[in-house]
């Protein structure tokens, strides 16, 4: 009997990196993070994102590579309350959507990061039904930019074209800068040196990006928060980003009947997802 | 795809001859290794090497320092200035937009001259200049510039002064508009710390905070600021977690982040203040009261004030607990509780709060000695009434749009139209400048010199600089330079007033006075190299600068009954107009990273939409998208529903900061404005527009719309997608 993480090891021959020189992760505090959207805009700013217009943003085709995504706790006025989590590729070490690419356009490097190869990608689009995360975004049309805002484009990153896929890269271009730099000195990437655009635009400081190998970074050290946990855990995609619970406490006073819960957990039929134990396929 | 030859192709304008900037060496990057040189780069500029500029944000009033990344002589991305004591290193969604007004292609190129038939023509400064200076020059000798009106916004920039020595000069009258002004929150804090500049809110020290209307995490005063502090609140790393409670009739960002939300009834955040403020006091017995505060003359008690706000008692009961066992608790006030007619009242009543919580001198503290002072509702209504008796000969609109901003109900439309003159400074065919005779095309705050002393602030003095990170794209000038300009050109007292040759002359000239009249003997060009290399100048408050809480303050007054323009039986709901973080009162709606911004709590974007709760929309039989009529005394606007369980039953609200109709094609024609169906009342005490006070009435139109709104389910359906084992 073996696991599907054992396929994916067997799977991961030559070509594929298992083990990683840095180890890029990102940690997401929930409690700090207000849903401002910064990060958001700071992301369509940094990777050259299209505007799609509203006709296409109407057809669900907008390219947020990073999202604000939220969650009614209970939903009735007087005690509605929301919650905002910041949806991103989660850059999966046992990556669903690498399995499924006939060409191998989305891979593992080095560091860890899922890469996508755009001169390599057909446009099949299997890894954007793969992806439990749904942070995988495709371009249907060549988008063009109203002259001259041409000019904002980054020119570290490359403007994609009709019929490939793309989604977070964790700013490679910015790690490779950083990686750039540190080897010119003999040294490893620094702490806090290689920044994505949405950390660095955060105003609340909510996401830490750096390096789980090194022990001491500050991605390390909120890696062992109690609050620290992984989004659809199990389905064993082994997100490198990692997110730190809201400390909200359930609301007060004296209308509180405890019903806090999401109605459809009292009223739905129960729904099974796998667990850990359930990782073993016949 | 785009080549980066096709980028290096903007080589040509851009690059060289910034000339203005700083060349910041320690903090460039070094060249990419792959990069090829295409050309021989001039000195200052190499190719594949960034250079980043420390300077101002102006999306909004805030003034946040950012640093902008400079390649290739073009900006390319704006980043948060880490040593900025206010925004320190943050930034918001509309701030990260900035490069979309920049670049914006609806920008406005060069001066022009309308054609009298709603069009326009280019026309050239010195056509433009010549056109107008004249006029000025004579109105001054004759002593008529009183005919004149400057139609401005607040900052507390070195371009405001110059426009203020201009006007002095001149002897024309100003107007200082915007629809959410702090002039409520100013004369709270003047009543109550006895101060007159905004207070400081050191959120980040808070072990409470309560918020009553303040959106600080949205859009209020200076989000990124207070969002930086909000993150320490939350997670200081000391172990305490702050706890925040929001009272407001729509849930907000900030209500959304919030541990208890309370949607008390809209005009009654007053009185809920003051019957807290009693029970503090009763708690604390009869000695511990200020003297003249015994017993809180006319306060309410909890229950009381419940049954007027409509919350639960047991809610408020926990409340008034919190607030007595917090060690360092802050009480925040504005937004639409500082938008009513008895608002300055209401929000004396809340910083009563921080008086008797002593937060008043430790999470709230000085900041600034003096803060603008806006147009009050009769200042505005005096200046519609001279044009209207043909008083007016000029009207110099500098950077606002009030024609958009405010509401119809002023007649600001009617004045402009009746003026003989009105020439309009601005980047944007806004929507007053499109309605303007002259357009004086302004250039963006990435092309030129100011700077600006953050009125919310940091609880030290900070000035941030503003300077050019780039080349002007067009043939633009800043609104100092054409202000220097029309003076030198009028003659006479005003060109004596503005004796410089530019803005940067000007900014300079500014600073070297300030510095010298704060006995401040740095060398000064040593010193002011040093400001352009940090962005910012931060100095402690000297004594005298910033004036300190008196000791005393007489107790708050028990505020009035909360007035309403419309009668409850024809207009069943209160208006509620909110702010978003990107489209603010309107300036963003011309980015398109903004338009296609989802908001927040809504996911909407591109677009305008009418909140109704639930219950409200069952009963008039409202779903999604059902396009309804919102109209008011003075105005109506149809748009679509959107069921919203974070708003009170008897509350409609509506984004601010659409409907335009100039201002580009990203922001004309797009969604609808609020603001042009509020009502001309005002604040009781300060005059300033009561902006939350209007009674609107719903009519189902029969049409339905889809609305442009991510999808996504909005529960987590047992998936744990916010955390383990958690009740979501
Ligand atoms: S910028 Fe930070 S606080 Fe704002 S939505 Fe993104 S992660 Fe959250
Ligand atoms: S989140 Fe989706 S796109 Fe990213 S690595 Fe995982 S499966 Fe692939
Ligand atoms: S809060 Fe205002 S000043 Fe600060 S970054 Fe945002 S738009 Fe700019």
């Amino acid at each position: 009997m073996s696991t599907i993480r054992d396929k994916l090891r067997e799977y991961r021959t030559a070509g594929y990196y298992t083990e990683f020189e840095y180890h890029w992760t990102m940690a997401v505090d929930l409690d700090r993070c207000t849903g401002c959207e910064a990060c958001v805009v700071a992301c369509q700013a940094e990777n050259n994102l299209p505007i799609v217009g509203e006709k296409r943003m109407r057809q669900g085709r907008e390219m947020k590579w990073i999202r604000i995504e939220r969650y009614w706790d209970d939903s009735e006025y007087p005690n509605a309350r929301l919650n905002f989590i910041p949806m991103l590729c989660q850059h999966c070490d046992e990556a669903p959507c690498e399995i499924a690419c006939p060409v191998f356009a989305t891979y593992h490097n080095q560091d860890g990061l899922n890469a996508q190869v755009y001169n390599r990608c057909i446009g099949t689009r299997t890894c954007a039904v793969y992806c439990p995360y749904e942070v995988r975004f495709f371009n249907w049309f060549t988008y063009t930019w109203d002259e001259p805002l041409e000019q904002q484009l980054n020119p570290d990153v490359t403007v994609r074209e009709k019929g490939v896929m793309e989604k977070c890269t964790f700013c490679v271009q910015r790690i490779n800068r950083a990686k750039d730099l540190a080897r010119d000195e003999d040294r490893r990437v620094a702490d806090g040196e290689a920044q994505p655009a949405c950390a660095q635009a955060c105003p609340t400081d909510a996401i830490v990006f750096g390096d789980r190998n090194d022990t001491d970074s500050a991605v390390s050290r909120k890696l062992e928060d109690p609050r620290a946990y992984e989004v659809l855990k199990e389905l064993n995609t082994h997100p490198s980003v990692v997110y730190l619970k809201n400390a909200r406490a359930p609301l007060a006073g004296e209308e509180d009947d405890g019903h806090h819960g999401d109605e459809s957990e009292s009223h739905a039929s129960p729904v099974m997802w796998p667990d850990e134990s359930s990782e073993a396929v016949a | 795809m785009l080549s980066r030859r096709d980028i290096f192709k903007y080589l040509a304008g851009g690059g060289v001859g910034v000339g203005t900037g700083l060349l910041l060496g320690e903090v460039n990057q070094r060249p990419l290794e792959t990069l090829l040189s295409t050309h021989i780069p001039p000195e200052d500029f190499s190719p594949g090497m960034d250079t980043w500029y420390n300077t101002l944000c102006r999306m909004c009033q805030a003034g946040c320092g950012i640093s902008v990344r400079v390649r290739e002589g073009r900006a390319k991305k704006i980043e948060g200035n880490p040593n900025h004591p206010v925004s320190r290193g943050g930034t918001c969604a509309l701030g990260q937009a900035g490069l979309n007004a920049l670049y914006n292609p609806d920008r406005l190129r060069s001066p022009m001259r309308s054609d009298g038939e709603g069009g326009f023509v280019e026309s050239s400064w010195d056509e433009a200049l010549d056109a107008i200076a004249p006029r000025l020059g004579a109105m001054q000798s004759a002593g008529m510039g009183g005919r004149t009106w400057i139609l401005t916004g607040g900052l507390l920039s070195s371009g405001e002064e110059a426009l203020d020595k201009f006007r002095e000069a001149l002897g024309a009258n100003v107007l200082r508009l915007g629809l959410d002004t702090p002039a409520t929150e100013l004369a709270a804090a003047k009543a109550m710390y006895g101060f007159s500049g905004f207070p400081h809110y050191d959120i980040a020290k808070a072990d409470l905070v309560v918020s009553f209307g303040a959106d600080f995490l949205g859009a209020w005063r200076s989000p990124v600021g207070y969002a930086k502090a909000y993150g320490e609140f939350r997670q200081g790393g000391d172990g305490h977690r702050g706890y925040l409670v929001q009272v407001e009739p729509r849930m907000s960002l900030t209500g959304a982040n919030a541990d208890e939300w309370l949607p008390a009834r809209p005009g009654t955040e007053g009185t809920l203040a003051l019957a807290l403020a009693a029970d503090l006091l009763g708690r604390r017995g009869p000695d511990a009261a200020p003297a003249g505060w015994e017993g809180l003359a006319g306060a309410p008690s909890l229950e009381e004030a419940a049954a007027l706000a409509d919350l639960p008692a047991g809610r408020l009961h926990a409340l008034a607990e919190r607030l007595a066992a917090a060690k360092t608790p802050l009480v925040l006030g504005g937004g639409a509780a500082g938008a009513g007619a008895n608002a300055t009242e209401a929000l004396t009543c809340v910083a009563s709060l921080n008086r008797i919580l002593g937060a008043a001198g430790t999470t709230v503290r000085p900041n600034l000695a003096h803060a603008p002072r806006y147009s009050t509702l009769s200042e505005i209504e005096e200046f519609v009434a001279k044009a209207a008796n043909g008083e007016v000969s000029l009207v110099i609109v500098a950077g606002v749009d009030p024609l958009h901003d405010l509401p119809d109900s002023l007649g600001l439309r009617g004045a402009l139209d009746r003026a003989e003159l009105v020439v309009a400074l601005d980047s944007f065919p806004s929507d007053t400048a499109s309605e303007s005779d002259w357009i004086l095309a302004a250039d963006t705050f990435f092309e030129t010199w100011d700077d600006d002393i953050s009125l919310p602030g940091s609880g030290r003095l900070s000035v941030t600089l503003q300077q050019p990170v780039q080349k002007r794209l067009y043939d633009t000038l800043s609104v100092t330079d054409i202000v220097l300009q029309l003076a030198q050109r009028s003659g006479g007292a005003l060109a004596e007033a503005l004796p410089y040759e530019d803005a940067e002359a000007y900014t300079r000239s500014e600073w070297a006075t300030a510095w010298a009249n704060l006995g401040i003997q740095d060398d000064f060009e040593a010193g002011f190299r040093q400001v352009q290399q940090q962005g910012v100048w931060v100095a402690d408050l000297a004594e005298g600068m910033a004036d300190q809480f008196s000791a005393e303050a007489t107790a708050p007054a028990a505020p009035s009954e909360a007035q309403f323009a419309g009668d409850a039986s024809e207009y069943p709901f209160v208006l509620h107009p909110f702010q978003t973080p990107g489209l603010r009162e309107g300036k963003g709606a011309r980015l398109p990273w903004i338009q296609e911004l989802p908001d927040p709590q809504t996911g909407v974007a591109y677009g305008s939409w009418v909140e109704v709760n639930p219950a409200t929309a069952d009963e008039l039989d409202l779903k999604d998208g059902d396009v309804v009529e919102v109209s008011s005394q003075t105005g109506s606007v149809t748009s679509p529903v959107l069921r919203y369980p974070g708003v009170r039953p008897d509350v409609i609200a509506m984004p601010l900061g659409q409907g335009h109709q100039a201002n580009g094609r990203y922001a004309q024609g797009r969604g609808v404005n609020p603001a042009s169906l509020l009502a001309a009342l005002s604040d009781g005490s300060t005059g300033a527009l009561a902006w939350a006070a209007t009674r609107v009435a719903l009519r189902k139109t029969g049409e339905r719309v889809r609305l442009t709104k991510t999808s996504g389910e909005s529960r987590t359906l047992g998936r744990q997608i916010l955390g383990p084992d958690d009740e979501h």
